[in-house]
């Protein structure tokens, strides 16, 4: 059995906790053990904690590592902040043994190393290249046949891509083909890598409407696409779509209802899990109509 | 007064900083500030610049070699979403989207902190986390059948946050 340590982060535990629970349950029926990180911290978070220090940044998200190398486990996080956070960590570490000596000498206050013998990976990468979208097409038993969906990456599932190196950043498929996987369509629409802009609403609140204005771009070229939903595999980029309809549709005098879904949830559904055991009624822009095409509700 | 005068009194204007470029260039992000070249490819591929015509990125890269340490330290580097694009799109490697956040590490030493991101920091060390679950979202995990939530160990991480000195950087009590 494949097995990784369940790096949970905050937003997820905290904020959205039915990605958490779609998570769980859709791995356990893949056959993937994750394990608790005893005394895990915030990964911590790539734009806050890194926009005030560095160093800091760095030893926490060290700190993080070393757990998960005493557990003698590769990580694996459900949040694309976290993923960029651990991962580019892991990857400064390994490369600048100056960098390694500094955050090991503010480590040893609480008795770790950075050794660096583990990999980060988020679970889009693990579903992929893991598990793979021919095997995950044999395994699910409800085919979301009909169902149109626009893909949304989240900037740093692919960026940096020096250090991501994962899929092409420029056009990545990795998410569309894991969605044709489960026999439904991926729809091409206009602005497909255009960011969420979760990355303002934290560092400013009177910059929030341009944070708005941008989701709604996206919003505009999908809902011409005739997508039915779309889907995504970060939790920032879900509130800024998710919640974030609601707001545009209050500022911007709009009436979007596109249903969010993180993709873990369609994969859920395509396992046959029910929706109320994934928890789908607390999103916040609601997901009825996909479930009524499906022939769920 | 001749024109040579008049450069030199604008070289030494207080509003310009021109130490500012090296000491952006000897943080651990900063270095790129050396390679910029403005060719403004930045600024063509930045999601936030298309939106407001308050942000560009390939100017604030001119301002920190000019030495406009007000400007640049002001709000302007806070408009950045971090999307990296502009990272991968430089010909020149100067990783444009790292000088940020060498900028906003300058920035916040000198007490220029989003409020926003200041309670981030805070919960950090109050919790180990960036937030506090409320009450509804603690009955979902209920209801839905989630474990409690796993505490962080806080003792061991302020031990690290004082070391590295985070909570004075943000005047945490």
């Amino acid at each position: 059995m494949t097995k990784f340590a369940l790096f949970l982060g905050c937003l997820i535990p905290l904020r959205l906790p039915f990605i958490e629970v779609s998570s769980r349950r859709v791995m356990e029926k893949l056959g993937i053990e994750l394990v608790e990180m005893n005394g895990a911290g915030c990964c911590p978070d790539p734009i806050g904690i890194q926009s005030i220090d560095y160093k800091t940044w760095l030893a926490l998200a060290a700190r993080n590592l070393c757990i998960a190398e005493e557990m003698n486990l590769d990580i694996l996080t459900l949040c694309i902040g976290c993923y960029e956070t651990l991962k580019t960590a892991n990857h400064v570490l390994n490369n600048g043994p100056e960098f390694k000596y500094e955050v090991n000498e503010i480590l040893s206050e609480v008795d770790k190393e950075f050794k660096g013998n583990i990999q980060v990976k988020h679970i889009i990468e693990v579903l992929y290249e893991d598990i793979g979208p021919k095997e995950i097409e044999n395994q699910i038993s409800m085919p979301l046949e009909g169902l149109q969906v626009a893909t949304h990456y989240g900037c740093h599932s692919v960026r940096p891509s020096e250090i991501i190196q994962f899929g092409n950043p420029e056009r990545p498929t990795f998410l569309d083909e894991l969605v044709e996987a489960l026999g439904a369509q991926s729809v091409p629409y206009l602005e497909k890598m255009l960011c969420c802009g979760a990355g303002l609403r934290n560092t400013a609140k009177e910059k929030e409407e341009e944070a708005l204005s941008l989701a709604k771009v996206k919003l505009d070229e999908i809902q011409r696409s005739k997508a039915d939903c779309m889907t995504l595999s970060c939790p920032f980029c879900f509130i800024s779509y998710d919640i974030g309809q609601l707001q545009i549709n209050r500022k911007f005098k709009e009436r979007y209802n596109l249903p969010v879904f993180y993709y873990l949830e369609l994969l859920g559904l395509a396992l046959g899990i029910s929706s109320s055991r994934l928890g789908l009624k607390f999103h916040r822009s609601k997901v009825t109509p996909v479930l009524k095409k499906l022939g769920l509700a | 007064m001749s024109k040579s005068e008049d450069t030199e009194s604008r070289t030494h204007d207080s509003s310009h900083d021109t130490k500012l470029m090296h000491i952006v260039a000897h943080t651990p992000r900063g270095k790129g500030i050396l390679d910029c070249i403005q060719c403004g490819r930045c600024t063509s591929s930045c999601p936030m610049a298309r939106q407001t015509s308050r942000y560009n990125p390939r100017r604030l890269m001119e301002m920190i070699t000019i030495g406009l340490k007000e400007e640049v330290l002001s709000n302007t580097p806070w408009y950045c979403l971090s999307c990296f694009t502009c990272v991968d799109k430089c010909p020149q490697g100067a990783d444009v989207g790292e000088v940020i956040f060498a900028i906003r590490n300058i920035a916040a030493r000198e007490g220029h902190i989003p409020p926003g991101i200041k309670a981030q920091g805070g919960n950090i060390i109050d919790t180990g986390k960036i937030s506090n679950p409320t009450k509804s979202i603690l009955k979902q995990r209920q209801e839905m059948g989630l474990p409690e939530i796993e505490p962080s160990d806080t003792e061991e991480l302020l031990k690290i946050l004082r070391k590295t000195g985070f909570d004075k950087i943000i005047g945490h009590k």
